[in-house]
């Protein structure tokens, strides 16, 4: 391996490594490890809460569902 | 670029299917998701056609090599057909083709969804779709055309990798830009690991062109580069976009949140420190310092931690809810995708210790272990995210249930039997190979005399610890027979699939007004909708759970 690789190696990994450790203090810093619950719910809202299923797309929860398959139990 | 009807989602939208569209077309009524979903309607649906119309010309391509393995003549007249060109363009068209278009695809539907905010420059992202399906085209061509640079998992010469590192740049800034400017101040678990995938990427890759490509590593150097690019590509960049879409889509389907947040975050972190490591476990026994055999080593067998942390959480999510599968494919499609990456990551761990290594690593074991990784966790996963997303772009429901089942089926049934039946043949031609020098195979080699195993095992010669090279090669025929079937199962499901995929698009299959589900049993699936008492908060909540 050429010294020219060797230095294009180490600096891709230098590269790389400041970047996760800055991406964990950024994570850290900015509180995204501090409230884990509220992480886990961050992806519902009040059009789809908790609690609702939504591999519905035409689906409202007040209606009965129309299920579209063939007859088979 | 006009964006017609998308897909609706609001509960007062979904009253009278009939409107279904027509409440659309003023954005100031729509909803957050339902902009969304209309905004990143033309760049998935690119991504997610052409990534499928690759799937199936890369089927079929496999599907020809994989015959020629036990039918050497098999379409052997043309240059182009032989199988040092076929196999690497099967490769290359699922590997950059399917896998990579649909990542994108699905990362891109998973990025605006979790920051909050639609698709912004929708033309740029159509233009690097284009230029990544030519790139690939261009590849795939000079690939089978004999201008293969010889690398395996690096055979597209330069002027196609261009191509795909410009249409690569277009996503990566796009992703940072719409980062930027999300509403949600949380940073999601998915969107951790689709940043890890966006940035680890174009660093695997720009490290092995300028290495491999750019000649700068000869001999035992670029083995090493390349085998850890070609290991790190699967945990790199197809793991976290599979990972991202597990959880987002679980808990999503199912109405629960995961189970450990804590244990998903760790995961993650734990993913970016060790899997790195791995690739130069290939090298056991090889010519390679032994340090650098023992760092991969100690790396893959440290990846117990991320795989434990997601196979604890996507079970304990879907814990009580099993029941779901049953009628959602999108669901089925993705746990399946979950339990596939416990087992290929707990398989991959194992294969990089010495016992297991030495036996298998030159046989057909290894190739069964990849199309666990890239198909059963990956693909199985893209399809069940495809099967999600496409009717919220699209504004139509799959049009067949029983397309859908036949797609399932013969695809899992079809990716297990290809996995089951090489791993044994694999394991039978790895210890013939070694002449049952392993202490795995002396084993074996003492249950070979047994008549019933040894019938069993397809004539299995090792105890008198020497086997004819000749023997080794019949003795997997029946397996790659195997395979060829299982291969024509999965092939048969892609085309069930790209059907299905082309009556959506084009309204031409039958008009759902309700969600086009596995079995009609309304009572069951009611049933199944079980609320999620204790993650739900009652003052925040209230009512939700009916």
């Amino acid at each position: 391996m050429s010294w020219l690789a060797i230095i294009l190696v180490f600096a891709l990994i230098g590269a790389f490594s400041a970047s996760v450790i800055y991406a964990l203090w950024w994570a850290l810093r900015g509180g995204q490890m501090s409230d884990f619950q509220k992480g886990a719910t961050s992806i519902f809202d009040e059009e789809e809460p908790i609690g609702r299923v939504t591999d519905t797309l035409l689906l409202n929860k007040e209606q009965k569902p129309q299920i579209n398959a063939d007859k088979r139990r | 670029m006009s964006l017609t009807a998308p897909g609706q989602h609001h509960a007062d939208d979904r009253l009278d299917p009939k409107s279904f569209g027509q409440a659309q077309s003023d954005p100031t009524t729509m909803s957050m998701r339902s902009l969304i979903d209309e905004s990143c309607k033309w760049p998935c649906l690119v991504f997610f056609t052409t990534g499928t119309a690759w799937l199936v010309i890369g089927s079929l391509f496999a599907l020809v090599a994989s015959i020629k393995l036990h039918t050497p003549r098999f379409m052997s007249d043309d240059a182009w057909l032989t199988f040092g060109r076929v196999r690497p363009a099967h490769l290359d068209s699922v590997v950059f083709g399917w896998a990579s278009l649909t990542g994108i695809g699905t990362s891109l539907w998973l990025m605006c969804r979790l920051c909050r905010t639609p698709l912004r420059y929708p033309a740029m992202l159509v233009l690097a779709a284009i230029l990544w399906n030519v790139g690939v085209l261009v590849g795939t061509i000079a690939v089978l055309s004999g201008h293969s640079t010889g690398v395996e998992w690096l055979e597209f010469p330069p002027y196609s990798t261009f191509l795909l590192f410009i249409a690569f740049g277009i996503v990566a800034i796009w992703a940072m830009v719409t980062f930027g400017q999300r509403q949600s101040g949380h940073v999601y678990v998915s969107q951790w690991y689709l940043f890890g995938a966006l940035f680890w990427f174009p660093w695997l890759y720009a490290t092995v062109q300028i290495l491999i490509i750019g000649h700068l590593t000869s001999g035992m150097g670029q083995m090493s580069v390349q085998w850890w690019f070609a290991h790190n590509v699967l945990g790199l960049w197809f793991t976290p976009i599979g990972l991202a879409t597990i959880y987002y889509l679980v808990p999503k389907v199912i109405g629960r949140p995961i189970y450990s947040y804590y244990l998903s975050i760790l995961g993650f972190w734990s993913l970016a420190l060790f899997y790195s490591w791995a690739g130069s476990h290939h090298f056991i026994s090889g010519p390679a310092p032994a340090w650098l055999v023992t760092a991969s080593i100690v790396g893959s067998v440290m990846m117990i931690i991320p795989v434990s942390t997601v196979a604890i959480n996507h079970h304990m999510t879907v814990r009580k809810h099993f029941a779901v599968m049953r009628f959602s494919p999108t669901l089925r499609f993705i746990v399946f995708g979950a339990m596939s990456y416990t087992l290929v990551s707990v398989q991959g761990s194992s294969m990089s210790l010495h016992v297991l290594n030495e036996p298998t690593h030159f046989s057909h074991y290894t190739i069964a272990h990849a199309h666990l990784g890239l198909y059963a966790f990956f693909t199985m996963t893209m399809f069940g995210a495809m099967y999600y997303i496409v009717p919220r772009l699209t504004g139509r429901e799959w049009s067949s249930s029983k397309l859908i089942r036949i797609h399932f089926w013969f695809a899992a049934i079809g990716i297990f039997m290809y996995w089951g039946f090489l791993s044994l043949g694999g394991l039978i031609q790895g210890f013939e190979m070694n002449q049952a020098s392993s202490p795995l195979g002396d084993l074996v080699g003492k249950l070979g005399y047994w008549e019933g195993v040894k019938t069993f095992l397809g004539g299995f010669k090792a105890q008198n610890g020497v086997v004819p090279w000749l023997a080794i090669v019949k003795d997997t025929l029946p397996w790659l027979l195997s395979r060829s079937i299982a291969g024509t199962l999965m092939t048969l499901a892609h085309l069930a699939f790209g059907v299905l995929l082309l009556l959506n698009l084009t309204g031409w299959g039958r008009q759902r007004s309700g969600p086009t589900l596995f079995v009609s049993d309304a009572k069951g699936y009611q049933q199944s909708l079980t609320p999620v008492a204790d993650w739900l908060v009652p003052d925040e909540h209230e009512g939700d759970a009916s």
